[in-house]
């Protein structure tokens, strides 16, 4: 008997395929990229010109504490910078549109959001920020933050790899490689690409038009490609326009579609390749590469199907949801025309995914089981994750299952040839934990506050969801909005800015002290009883603790808003 | 609540009436070179928005806590 595939399935398959295809080809090639810069004795020119201006000794084998304390310290002082431009905008030159400084709050919390690669905005960027900011500030935070987390994944991989060692490597030889050997050169030939394309890269900060209808119109141009490409290879996803990735200058053609997509998951998919080849053990890349994958297909097809049936509260209405010959058919409300159900889903399971936040279609409108699993992934946050943090937090939730798996059978836990003891357990607990621990106390606190019923657009689960998803995108470092909630207000950018903190220091720091203890023990030896990691079981295994850890984590907070609603509105109520 | 009454809180009144001499420099060397506020705005202290102040001392203080928390993991 022959199976019919709808023609909009057949679609789906036939758009998402290709991406995942070429993804997966191009983990190879970047991957053995990233483990080369990171093991390579040789410093070019470039880089030792650099370690000389700094004062910087490039041999030196910094302990995990020096190494976190340069990735801290040197943040640290690149957020406050960026503060200070966002602050003195107003009075900096080279902005014709003379466009105000942003607030004390509103400074915070951007600078916040691009430091720790988040990229959530409560500004719109072609209102708000001049020429200089976004280059000065918004493009220079979004290449180094995603440095910061290239090198720390860099750093962290080495500790796993040496055994009897003091150090683990130099951060500034990692953050300088990765800069300039990785995100660079990817970068210059993608802008030209999206140049190519169309996409806008100018100084000229708008252009005057007279519209068909005869009046004259201002649009808002400047270095669009420039900022494109590192705002999807960084996983950064801060849009030039306000609109994001759904306007026509960040996104004009199908191509510039795909490019996005698969910058967004070039990096986080190939360190998996590199943690492989580092470590000397490719097969344990590609299971990780393969656990990345199931959970990404699996949040994918709920996005899809969810989207696609449609919102059956419009039936009635006598709105056609139905794919046919003019349209994609399915739940348009909120997403492009010119990308339907099947790319607007597919982009938005990317980009939550990555970590990225950029956005094509506006994730509030779609419908509570699509709009659940964005807010999963980005809960879970290894569902290939940010650039390097992505797979640290793969690796803490891998240490943590060999540990269940070693107290069910009662046996010292091993990873990769190390026994895990109390210690590094307590480090890996400490960076799972501080992930929920931001997003459930901060929507508690923001729910309890009186102002915030001011700034949500939608009441009930819908406005629950409004808030939440705000703290999980800030805590997951991702920066895509659940339209809808107003939150340039000094009590969300701050709130917002410290999760977006907390979320990124206080899970990546003790993953690097993990790495320096990981460094310093030596050989255990396997035996018949070592639980092998690089097998289908054991993957099988840390995908199901994952989702375990994070359904008991987060369906409480998943049940009083996108469970409830669709409930709500199966039974005919809106939000 | 206002900033002044927030900084009141934070820091005590000394810093609201000048009296503490290293904030006094910075504020009047802010009132001078840094082009915040007009000195006459209520969110403004001679010159320096005390928004700017706070929130320069939350980041402050929070990369504080995370140093904190590399030299505190070894307790653990």
């Amino acid at each position: 008997m022959e199976m019919h595939v709808p023609d909009d399935i057949r679609q789906f398959i036939l758009q998402f395929t290709p991406v995942l295809a070429i993804m997966t080809g191009l983990v190879v090639i970047v991957g053995k990229w990233m483990a080369h810069l990171f093991t390579s004795p040789t410093h070019h020119v470039l880089e030792r010109g650099t370690y000389r201006i700094l004062g910087v000794d490039p041999a030196e084998n910094m302990s995990w504490k020096r190494y976190g304390a340069a990735l801290l310290l040197s943040n640290a002082a690149m957020m406050m910078l960026g503060y200070l431009i966002l602050r003195l905008q107003r009075h900096l030159p080279g902005d014709p549109l003379e466009r105000a400084s942003q607030t004390p709050d509103l400074a915070f919390n951007t600078a916040a959001s691009f430091i720790t690669n988040t990229n959530w905005q409560s500004y719109s960027g072609e209102a708000s920020l001049s020429n200089f900011s976004q280059m000065a500030v918004i493009t220079f935070l979004m290449s180094v933050s995603a440095a910061t987390g290239v090198a720390a994944a860099g750093g962290f991989t080495r500790g796993l790899s040496r055994m009897g060692s003091s150090g683990i490597g130099s951060y500034w030889v990692d953050f300088t490689r990765v800069l300039y050997r990785l995100l660079l050169p990817l970068c210059f030939i993608m802008a030209i690409v999206y140049v190519w394309q169309g996409i806008p890269q100018t100084l000229d900060a708008d252009v005057i038009v007279t519209t068909l209808e005869g009046s004259r119109q201002r649009i808002i141009l400047g270095p669009v490609a420039s900022f494109e490409t590192i705002k999807h290879i960084g996983t950064n996803g801060g849009g030039f326009f306000g609109v994001n990735a759904a306007h026509p200058f960040e996104n004009p053609t199908p191509l510039t579609n795909t490019l996005h997509m698969l910058g967004m998951l070039l990096i986080p998919s190939a360190l998996t390749c590199a943690f492989g080849s580092m470590i000397k053990r490719p097969p344990q890349g590609w299971f990780f590469f393969g656990a990345f994958l199931a959970m990404f297909l699996g949040f994918l097809t709920l996005i899809y199907s969810a989207e696609r049936a449609g919102n059956p509260l419009l039936a009635p209405l006598g709105v056609d949801q139905n794919p046919g010959a003019w349209q994609g058919g399915g739940n348009m409300e909120g997403k492009e025309l010119r990308f339907g159900v099947i790319q607007s889903s597919l982009f938005a399971a990317v980009t939550t995914a990555a970590t990225t936040g950029s956005v094509d279609s506006m994730h509030a409108s779609y419908t509570p089981l699509g709009g659940l699993a964005l807010l999963g992934q980005m809960m879970l946050n290894n569902v290939f994750g940010g650039d390097g943090v992505g797979l640290i937090n793969l690796v803490a939730y891998a240490i943590l299952t060999v540990f269940l798996a070693g107290m069910m059978i009662g046996r010292t836990p091993e990873f990769l040839g190390r026994k895990v003891e109390a210690r590094e357990m307590k480090y890996v607990m400490l960076a799972v934990l501080a992930h929920p621990f931001s997003i459930l106390g901060f929507t508690a606190i923001a729910c309890l506050a009186p102002s915030s019923a001011d700034s949500l657009a939608n009441m009930g689960p819908h406005g629950f969801s409004e808030i939440l998803y705000a703290y999980v995108s800030g805590t997951a470092n991702n920066g895509s909005a659940f339209a809808g909630l107003g939150a340039d207000t000094p009590f969300f950018n701050t709130t917002i800015g410290l999760s977006m903190l907390i979320g990124r220091y206080f899970t990546l720091l003790p993953m690097i002290a993990v790495a320096g203890v990981m460094a310093s023990k030596k050989n255990a030896p396997e035996s018949p009883g070592t639980l092998a990691t690089a097998t289908p079981l054991f993957t099988a295994l840390l995908i199901s603790v994952i989702l375990l850890s994070g359904g008991l984590t987060f369906l409480p907070a998943l049940a009083l808003g996108p469970i409830v609603e669709h409930l709500l509105m199966l039974a005919g109520r809106p939000f | 609540m206002s900033p002044q009454n927030l900084c009141r809180i934070y820091m005590g009144n000394t810093l609201w009436d000048g009296e503490f001499t290293g904030f006094r420099w910075i504020l009047r060397r802010g009132h001078r070179a840094v082009p915040f506020g007009n000195g006459t705005d209520p969110q403004t202290i001679r010159g320096a928005s005390m928004w700017d102040l706070l929130y320069i001392m939350l980041t402050v203080a929070f990369f504080a806590l995370a140093t904190g928390l590399i030299l505190g993991l070894d307790r653990l």
